[in-house]
């Protein structure tokens, strides 16, 4: 079906296209930039296209061994991390959201207790530190396993679920594990899609605690190897204390492919999840 | 009724927290008191040795045999490794342990992200997990450090004749005194910095030489020759840029009315602009010249909010007159061979450094220059006194031909060859794929390199720029003309809460009075300087008059 002209679609689609254009712009011009020679980049002059398209950024980046070990590192607390905090948080609100749990008041307001106060960086070090965790991997995932706000939004979910269908599956004599697994999680797809992703973008993001808590260039995570690779070099002319001679040149291009490098890979999970995503979002927040 | 409980709970919790803190503190307390005890007593011990017999500690290299003493020892990791070495593995960590396993010491080293150091060695050391040899370029931290006792005093390993030979020479008194408090203690160990050039006046030659014009000697004959260029430029461009002070720290020493007085220059030359501003009175000068070019359109005019990067467009597209920037910023292969990329973009350019002018007032020439001091290293008090000593013999050690000198030059034949006297490199690719990556962060009791002379550094340096050697020679000569007015380390204890709130006033006011209407520029000068004083910084200067005896 074709449908008229009328001049407010036309405005709408002009409106909505240059926001569009405003969101991609940036990106178009990072990639640009990544694939652009020297001399371009250095006189400024990439926009949307590349001039004298190369790669060697990329090879330069993608050449080092550290990086694939450090992408080794950020896959590993991706990976492990989504599914122990999605493990215990669904546990935890699950627990938490039915009505006859004894004494269920007080264990949401430990948990809620530490949204609001934390232990600080240095006892939160020590802690880490002396259970043994310092300078290996779990270190990035086992002390924040459950963020309280992926917690609250989850069971504020399962809430939801109407009590009878529980009610009718523990009449037909279905145990309280049966009930979680066989009925609300398939019920729960959204939020734990949802909530699935926003652990695994935080994970990916991994960088302050990984400059706390590891030591060995081995375990390194992505983000936290991308970022001293990017700003290793940029010293030189900040301040009074500055370095003077340094080790080698980074350049534009280098910078630019590696913000690319650091964002696709999560970026391409987006789509795949991106209609749970929509829906999950907008459960939890609106009863009903 | 649930609410009750849960508000009563939250209650408790928080009491018990702030119990918890309060008992913390006052347990504390004692104890640093205690350590600085030890630390005072065990140094009149020293100090009474050392007038008789040898000194407790043997800290220069080669004169005490260590049973197998292991010293982690902290390195800044800019993830440049290349493939098949790690940063903490490879051929120089390995020449570190061959050339210290003679005397006994194996050095383990512990990597820490460059950019990051601040934050990871605060964790570090306030979770007692610090290495025994701990860096960095803030040496308010290392101070503070040591006087909340965290810190060994290293002056008993150091200060006595027979100790730390190599190093006294190479680093120097001047240097090594930069890392003591006024008591005399030494806190840490300040690396020697090879140049203190710090900036240079860099203008478009070729368009002088079309214009007829001579190299500007003055504020005016500067503003002259820009306003040619930009009105009347001699290739014909329209919307030239003419002038970018990136950092005016050369171009404030014209205009400085206190550039003459040694310690008023301390006062105000702690590297942070904003104090200059309120307590040189020649500032007033300095930005109403930026406020007279920027009228005449002839200073970039959004100079203020350009990138780095976009600033270097500016050059490298031919369509900038005249800056200040880093000494060496034409040719340097750092910051983007620009000269070298703009004789790309325009065949007859030619943009080189001249020299320093005059002060307006006194008639004579001030340069900026860095402080003499590089990163400063200390050792945390979780080293025993075994280790610490250790650790001094392995800086003594860098500061030797073998040690410092092949870390950062590498081996003669393989990667220099000595000509003039300068080490000289063979090819610089295989340098830096070799050994550039790490010579930095690995030597550290020199920043730029291990150089016994400002002329090798210079020599040396110029070698690293084919094409360009006369270029950087004159460069560095040009920075360090007349009186060179070097920074301060020093940082007064009310700076780091005042300092935030004073860079927001200087970055707001700067901008306006350049920008402003050369009427204007009065009130938004004096506007500026209430602003700051309503801050507080008249606090930093008292303190800083103080310390510096003015």
């Amino acid at each position: 079906m074709r449908k008229k002209f009328s001049w407010g679609r036309l405005i709408n689609g002009l409106l909505l296209g240059i926001l569009a254009f405003a969101c991609l712009y940036p990106f178009l011009n990072v990639l640009a930039y990544s694939v652009s020679g020297y001399n371009a980049v250095l006189s400024g002059r990439v926009t949307f296209f590349p001039i004298d398209f190369n790669v060697d950024a990329y090879k330069q980046i993608l050449g080092k061994t550290q990086i694939w070990m450090a992408m080794r590192s950020t896959v590993i607390v991706t990976l492990a991390g989504t599914a122990l905090s999605l493990f215990l948080t669904i546990l935890a609100a699950f627990a938490l959201s039915r009505k006859d749990l004894p004494g269920k008041s007080f264990f949401t307001a430990v948990i809620l207790f530490t949204m609001y106060f934390s232990g600080g960086m240095i006892p939160t070090f020590l802690v880490v530190k002396n259970v043994g965790l310092f300078d290996s991997l779990p270190a990035l995932f086992v002390p924040q396993a459950i963020n309280v706000f992926n917690f609250i939004v989850m069971r504020t979910f399962f809430k939801n679920i109407p009590e009878s269908l529980e009610e009718a599956a523990r009449i037909d004599g279905a145990s309280y594990m049966k009930v979680l697994i066989k009925m609300i999680l398939p019920l729960s797809v959204p939020i734990i899609a949802t909530i699935g992703l926003f652990y695994a973008v935080g994970y990916w993001n991994t960088y302050f605690d990984a400059l706390l808590y590891i030591q060995k260039p081995e375990l390194y995570t992505l983000q936290l190897r991308l970022r001293s690779l990017l700003f290793g070099e940029e010293l030189n002319n900040s301040n009074a204390n500055a370095e003077g001679i340094g080790t080698q040149v980074m350049t534009q291009s280098l910078k630019m492919a590696t913000v690319a490098i650091s964002t696709i890979p999560i970026l391409v999970i987006y789509p795949w999840l991106q209609k749970y995503f929509v829906k999950g979002v907008m459960i939890g927040s609106v009863k009903g | 009724m649930k609410k009750k409980v849960l508000a009563s709970l939250t209650a408790m919790l928080l009491a018990t927290s702030m119990l918890f803190g309060c008992g913390k503190e006052a347990a504390e307390t004692p104890a640093s008191a205690s350590k600085s005890e030890t630390v005072a007593s065990s140094e009149e011990k020293s100090g009474g040795e050392t007038q008789t017999t040898a000194s407790k500690y043997q800290t220069t290299y080669g004169s005490k045999q260590f049973d197998n003493v292991t010293i982690k020892v902290e390195l800044f990791d800019r993830s440049n490794a290349p493939d098949g070495s790690t940063i903490t593995d490879n051929k120089w960590t390995k020449y570190v342990n061959e050339q210290m396993n003679k005397v006994g010491i194996t050095v383990e080293f512990i990597p820490v992200p460059r950019w990051d150091e601040v934050t990871k060695m605060q964790a570090m050391v306030a979770s007692q997990t610090a290495p025994d040899l701990t860096l960095t370029y803030t040496y308010a931290y290392a101070e503070d450090y040591f006087n909340q006792g965290g810190t060994w005093d290293l002056s008993e390993f150091i200060d006595g004749d027979d100790q730390a030979l190599n190093m006294k020479e190479y680093i120097g008194n001047d240097v090594l005194n930069i890392g003591r408090n006024l008591n005399g203690n030494l806190y840490g160990i300040v690396a020697k910095r090879a140049t203190t050039a710090k900036s240079n006046f860099f203008i478009r030659k070729d368009w002088l030489d079309k214009l007829g014009l001579q190299i500007p000697t003055n504020p005016d004959e500067l503003y002259t020759a820009l306003d040619k260029m930009v009105h009347e430029n001699p290739n014909g461009m329209n919307g030239v840029a003419g002038a970018i002070i990136w950092n005016g720290w050369n171009l404030k020493q014209v205009f400085s009315k206190i550039a003459g007085d040694p310690v008023a220059v301390q006062v105000c030359g702690g590297g942070e602009d904003v104090i200059q501003d309120y307590y040189d009175p020649g500032m007033y000068d300095y930005y109403k010249y930026l406020n007279k070019l920027y009228n005449a359109g002839i200073l970039h005019q959004e100079y203020y909010s350009l990138a780095e990067d976009d600033f270097k467009s500016q050059i490298v597209t031919g369509n900038l007159g005249f800056c200040e920037y880093s000494v060496n910023g034409n040719v340097d292969v750092l910051r983007g061979s620009l000269l070298k990329t703009l004789k790309e973009n325009v065949p007859d350019a030619d943009f080189v450094s001249i020299p320093q002018f005059a002060n307006v007032n006194d008639g004579k020439v001030y340069t900026a220059g860095y402080g003499a001091g590089g990163l400063i290293a200390f050792c945390p008090k979780t080293a025993s006194e075994e280790v610490v000593e250790a650790c001094m013999t392995y800086l003594d050690w860098m500061c030797t031909d073998q040690g410092g000198f092949v870390l950062y030059h590498g081996f003669e034949g393989e990667h220099y060859n000595m000509i003039d006297g300068v080490p000289t490199v063979i090819d610089a690719e295989y340098n830096a794929q070799d050994k550039d990556w790490i010579r930095t962060d690995i030597f550290l009791v020199g920043n730029q390199g291990y150089f016994a002379t400002v002329d090798d550094f210079n020599k040396c340096t110029s070698k690293e720029a084919p094409g360009f050697e006369d270029y950087v020679i004159q460069n560095y000569e040009y920075s360090l003309q007349g009186t060179v007015n070097h920074d301060t380390a020093y940082t007064s204890p009310s700076t780091p809460d005042l300092i935030t709130d004073l860079n927001i006033a200087k970055d707001d006011y700067q901008v306006k009075m350049i920008t402003c209407k050369p009427g204007e520029f009065d009130d938004m000068y004096n506007e500026y300087m209430a602003e700051l004083k309503d801050v507080g910084i008249d606090t930093i200067i008292s303190e800083r008059e103080e310390y510096y005896g003015k």
